[in-house]
Parts: C-alpha cells; structure tokens; sequence
C-alpha cells in the first residue's frame, strides 16, 4: 500500500521468557490487539533481545518510539520518558556479549553509522521480577501494561497533530 | 597458587565461566570452563513434525541461527530420503545465504568482540616501553579498535573506525540475507526439499552489490593491499613456503617505511591484518621482522605438546559443481570445505560420524554415558548438590557435554577449516610455529585463519551469486510426511564457530522421537571426560601466562589478558540471556546515570 505519511515504527524489547523483563513485548502484543484503531502509519515491531539487529529496525521511520525494561531508579511500574540524549550517559556494564548489547550502546552505534530518526522516544517501565523463567508478567506489572498504552496513545496523538 | 575466576566471560555469545588456578610466576596450571545456560531444544523438539525443526532449532541462537536452519534442513532432507534430489539451485541459494551469515559473523566476532582486546590498557604500558613507535602504535589501534564506550582511567575515547564501519557491513549483510531469505535473523527461506525463495534477476544485482561493499571495506580497513593481490599470494600460493614468504615480505617493507616516520595508518599500507600480523606475533614481528616488542598473541592459548587435541570438521557448502543432489552421509567429501579429522600430528583422516560421542562424566546431565548422537539423550541432574565446579575427578560443572571424536577432544572452527583445505597461509604459519616450538593452534593462527577464511567465502559468494544461481532453476522438491516414517536423518555443516551436527529420528507416526545437537561450542568449551581429560579450551588455558604479553610488566590476576585472548580465540557462543536497564549508577553530581546490565 502507497503511503507518504511519515512511518512510526513501535519497537517493544525484553525477554519475554524471564516475567517482567518481557514487558515492552506484552506492550506490543497488546497493541496488536488494538491494530484497527491505530492510524496505518503505525508499524509494531516484536524486537525480542535483538542487540545490533535494533540497528537495521531504525531504518526508514521517521518516528520511532521503544519500550524496554528499566530496573533500580524508583518505584515499580513507574514509566519514565527519554529522548535519546538522556541516554547519552549510559553505558554498558561491561556485560557485552552481541544478545546483550544494551539499547544505549545500539542507539549510541547508530548514531555513527546511520541517519536516525527524526523522533526517538524510549519508554522505560520500572520492573520488578527478571530473574524468574516465567511467560507472565507480575501481577503488579500487569495494571501497568495500560498505562503504557495511554501513554503511547497520547504520543501517537501529538505526533499527529505536530 | 591464586583462583582467576572470569564469570562471564564478557564479549561473546551467552554465559561462560572460567575457573584457573594461576600459580606464583603468572602461569595458568588448571582451568575449567562451565557453559551456564541449559539449552533444552532437544526436549522442545520430541513429538513434534520433524519440518518443524529447521524452523525451531534457529532459537538456539540469533548469531549463527543459519547454520542451524542448514544442519537441520540436511538432517530433514535426509530423513525423507530427498537429498539426492535436491536441485542445485537451491543447494546455491542455501550456500549463499550461509556464506553472507559466514562473513557477517567472522567481521562480528573480529572486529565487535575479538579487536577490542587489544586496545587493553596494559598494551598502552607495554608499547609504551619501546618509546615514540609504541605510543604511535597504541594510538592508530585505539583509532580503529575501540569499542563503543569504552573508557580508560575515567576518559572516554571515541569507538574506533575499523569497529564502527565493521558493524556497517554486519548490518548491510542481514539486509542482504534477507532479500532472498525473507528475513535476518531466522531466516525463513531454507527448509525440507530446497528453500522456499526463488531469487530474481534483480535480486542477484543487489546481492552482487553487497558483495561489492564488503569487498570495499575488506580494502580500506582489513587488508592493506588489495584483497585479490593479497588471495592471489596466500590462498592461490604456489606453496605454504611462499604464502609465509609473501607475507614476511609485505611486512618487511611497510616496517622499513614506517619505523622511521611511525606512521601506521592505513594510507601507509598497514592495514588491520598487517598491524596484528606484525605487531601481534612475536614469531613474525620480532623475530622475522626484529621488531622491539609484540604483543606476543602466538604465546597464548597455544596446546602442550603433549596434548592429544586434534582438529575437525564436518565441510560446509554443497558441491554445486555436481548438480542435483548431495550425499549427507558423505557431505564435504567433494566441494569447497571438506571434511576432515586432524589429529594432534596435524595427520588427515577421513571423517566418520560413527565416531562422534558425547560424554556427561563432568556435566550436569544424568544417563548413561559416551552414546552417539543418535541415542544420545539429555537428562538434567535433578539434584543441585550434583554441582562442583572444583574440577576434581568426580565434579560435574557445565551444562555442556563432552564430546569426542574416537574418545579425542577436537578444536573446530576456522582454523580447523583451513587446516582441512590445507590453506596455504594457515599451512605456511603452521609449520613456521611448529618448527619453532610454538604450538600450531594459538590465539594468533586462530585469529588469521578467521580472517582468511572471511576473505576466501567473500570470493566463493562472488561465484554463487554471479554464475551459478540460475533464476530458472528448480528451487525445491516436494516431501510427504508419510516418507518420515520409521526414520532417521543425519545433518552435517559448519557454523562459523565449528563443526555443527543435527541428528533426528522418528517413529511410526513420523513424529521426532529423538533429536540431538552437537554444537561446535560443545567441542570448543567441553569440560573433562571421564579419561579426566579436558576439553579444547581448558587445555588452552593452562600453560598460558594470565597477563599482558607473557606477564611482561608483571601479573595482574585483575586483568587477565591470557584468558581473554585465549578463550574469545575460539569466538564461543552459548546462547541468549536476559538483559534490562538498571538505572541505581548516579555520579557525582547527583545526576543520574544510567547504567545497563
């Protein structure tokens, strides 16, 4: 289908196997179910734990917004918004294995390699569980699930109406 | 005697443990390597549609999934009883999507996971040691080599040229494996009877571009010649003689031009092979070329020349020289890559997969012991006391198991490939380090057979694409499930890290009732065998000194470069893990930032 509104693509990242670290899949997941009410620019992504791979899913999309799992900065289920500057700062932990490199290091290596988007916004849900082999996410995890979605929604608005 | 314990081994592929007892003089005199992830595919995959399995079996990894998809597709196409019928059209679609996975991951590994130890603070002290060409060294290799925020003593230095524009081409190269293979990584193209992509015309066009841009990055970062002058003098040599002398050479003229003006850039022809050829290899850079110091990779992970390791391979790529069809059972006995059993003599024997077991003495799996793949059955241990990681005669502490080649612990991979092949330059540096009382295998051959054989596949690919895939060609056969009935099926392949074995049986409902994988890690990382014998890479490991070139500048068990060099050599890969963000790090300023594990 012919299209020349810009593309908003939707990553969710996360292991889905290990509870809540799988919350950005469970996001896009629900998403899918709600596909008819989302303007078709709207692309949803099941980007799993996919290190460098993340590289290529940021070519061509004007906007893209990720979700991804957060651990250790306040209370759970709190979601915090960053654009890619506030991630400059990260760094990985010296955990660099290629399933293991972190989103800061892929965002950071796409800025040297390749045009980002105009728009990149993380969505980052602050976990509680991640080192149980579990398909759910925790109970508590659950409720939050929506509100990512509003927020999501709202954002999707405001790209719209920008 | 002091435990260096590494635990994960960072940069590669999953969790790895690696367990020495380092003595007082720096050397390592045990070592134990523990893979920490149970797979568990072979219990995923029992009472399923064996079509399935090519589909499945890809999870294992999203590296070398690939390889995966072609074992199992061998296993399945010889458990319906069509191997002989697969057209060759689809038998050079399969090799070109492997080759691009093939040189996609070689460039990871090289220049993602391997290179950046060589931009290890303590080679800044030890190049240090010889005045203005050292410190001009150990500028132009962080200038290419280091990896994305990297930091020395709290400064940040910028991710090098070599290490961003090599990931560019990994990027490019998923692009290209997936205009014929639908997508990157697990790929959905290559199943039971062919694949299921007929390429067109214009996709063969933008398949030779991509070779072209690979070509281009090999010129203007790996190599400091052309990649066909240097082929044309290595792989095409006349003799293993001349590949060495043809190397030696080419060095001796850049290090005349250079000692002087301590200009290593690429401009003046050091391309990255020529810097760790000259620079890294004490045989080459000091002694040939009497170059003051090197960073002595030759010296590490190297075998005792009494080890019994031996080498092998299973070959790789279909002989589509002979048409339709391939024999699974003789699988590299013609073609490219062949299969071969080397032993610790660097004698060829001819391979047979009868001889292939698996042992669990030392791993945490329950059952009975030392059965082929074919029966080979994976029970966990149920009880966690069962766990030792001490190494003594009754531990068990992997969830690898041991496997063997006629009761011999095998190294596979590249070089293991390129000894197969006889490549000129891998015999040539071979018998070099040998006659010289090095060992044959070492971090340093290791390193350049990869690098070869990432050259030498680029030139084959060159070939599959532009004149053996006929856009008109027959691309696959058709299978019943009823011809999987009462059967079995054997796939033999490579992966870039080795040897790669998929054996698969089924019962009268032609539902999988066995199905057992032997991955080349498993050789490469296999723990002790009931012979208390151990595996490839802990024998690696022992006899190397734990710190920066042969504890030039002292041991320092905080920083042991011997067990880097040794173990990523080998390019390990275990399988995937769990990974968040965690946000606790906050800097002086109160400021937070973020930290990721």
């Amino acid at each position: 289908m012919w299209r020349d509104d810009p593309t908003i693509r939707i990553l969710g990242c996360g292991n889905p196997l290990v509870g809540d670290d799988g919350v950005g899949i469970h996001v896009i997941e629900r998403l899918n179910e709600l596909h008819s009410e989302l303007p078709d620019n709207v692309e949803l992504i099941d980007a799993g734990v996919c290190g460098l791979d993340i590289l290529n899913m940021l070519e061509n999309a004007e906007k893209v917004i990720i979700i991804d799992a957060v651990k250790g900065a306040g209370n759970i289920g709190s979601i915090h918004r960053f654009g890619i500057e506030d991630i400059k700062g990260a760094r990985s932990n010296s955990v660099l294995s290629i399933h293991e490199t972190c989103l800061a290091d892929v965002l950071c290596i796409a800025e040297h390699i390749q045009k980002m988007p105009e728009k990149l916004i993380i969505f980052a849900v602050e976990v509680e569980m991640t080192d149980e082999i579990s398909l759910c996410l925790s109970h508590k995890m659950q409720a939050y699930v929506d509100e990512v979605i509003d927020l999501i929604l709202d954002e999707l608005r405001a790209m719209k109406a920008s | 005697m002091t435990r260096v314990v590494v635990d994960p081994l960072t940069r590669i592929e999953g969790h790895l443990r690696l367990s020495t007892e380092v003595n007082e003089n720096g050397v390592i005199t045990d070592a134990q390597s523990s893979g920490m992830l149970f797979r568990g595919f072979e219990r995923i995959l029992v009472n399923r549609d064996p079509r399935d399995a090519a589909r499945i079996t890809q999870r294992v990894c999203g590296v070398c999934p690939t390889s995966h998809a072609m074992a199992s597709g061998n296993a399945l196409d010889d458990l319906f009883g069509i191997a002989d019928q697969i057209p060759k059209d689809a038998l050079v679609a399969r090799n070109i999507i492997q080759g691009l996975n093939m040189i996609a991951s070689h460039a990871t590994h090289i220049y993602v996971l391997w290179l950046p130890d060589i931009v290890n603070p303590a080679y800044r002290d030890v190049l240090a040691t010889i005045g203005e060409t050292g410190n001009a060294l150990w500028k132009e290799l962080l200038y290419r080599f280091a990896p994305i925020s990297y930091r020395i003593d709290g400064v940040s230095i910028p991710p090098g040229k070599a290490y961003v524009n090599a990931i560019k081409e990994k990027k490019r190269l998923q692009e290209a494996i997936a205009i014929i293979a639908g997508k990157m990584p697990h790929q959905m193209s290559s199943i039971l009877g062919g694949v299921t992509y007929r390429p067109n015309v214009a996709d063969i066009g933008k398949l030779a571009s991509y070779y072209y841009e690979v070509m281009d990055f090999v010129d203007s970062s790996t190599l400091g010649v052309d990649h066909g002058t240097w082929l044309h003098n290595t792989f095409q040599a006349s003799s293993p003689q001349n590949a060495v002398k043809f190397v030696v050479e080419h060095l001796q003229e850049l290090v005349d031009k250079s000692l002087l003006s301590n200009d290593f850039s690429h401009s003046a022809g050091w391309g990255d092979v020529e810097l760790l050829a000259a620079f890294g290899c004490e045989l080459i850079g000091e002694t040939l070329l009497g170059l003051p110091a090197s960073l002595k990779l030759d010296r590490t992970g190297g075998y005792d020349s009494n080890s019994s390791v031996g080498f092998l391979t299973y070959g790789v790529y279909y002989d589509v020289e002979n048409g339709d069809g391939y024999d699974p059972l003789e699988f590299g006995k013609t073609g490219f890559q062949k299969a071969a059993f080397i032993t610790n003599s660097l004698e060829h024997q001819k391979f047979d997969h009868r001889n292939v077991t698996e042992e669990i003495s030392h791993s945490f799996y329950t059952g009975e012991d030392n059965l082929h793949p074919f029966d080979g059955v994976t029970e966990p241990v149920i009880d966690a006391d069962e766990i030792n990681y001490s190494g003594n005669d009754q531990s068990k502490y992997s969830w690898m198991k041991a496997p063997r080649y006629k009761g011999v612990p095998c190294e596979v991979g590249p070089l293991a490939r390129m000894i197969a092949m006889e490549e000129p330059l891998t015999m040539g540096l071979i018998k070099s380090f040998t006659d010289n009382g090095y060992s044959a295998a070492n971090t340093f051959t290791r390193m350049v057979a990869r690098v070869q054989e990432m050259l030498i596949i680029s030139e084959q690919l060159r070939k599959w694409i532009t004149s053996d895939l006929d856009p008109n060609g027959r691309f696959s056969v058709p299978a019943d499930l009823n011809m999987a009935k009462d059967s079995q099926g054997i796939g033999l392949w490579e992966a870039p890290r080795g040897a790669l074995g998929h054996w698969v049986k089924t019962g009268s409902d032609s539902k999988i009732t066995n199905y057992q994988m032997v991955v080349p890690t498993t050789w490469n990382s296999s723990p002790r065998d009931k012979n208390g014998i151990p595996g490839p890479i802990e024998q690696a490991l022992i006899g190397t000194k734990v710190s920066a070139v042969e504890n030039l500048l002292g041991i320092d068990n905080s920083n042991p470069t011997g067990i880097y060099h040794a173990a990523r050599s080998y390019d390990p890969c275990i399988a995937c893990a769990v990974h968040t963000i965690d946000l606790t790090k906050e800097n002086g300023r109160n400021k937070r930032v973020f930290d990721i594990v």
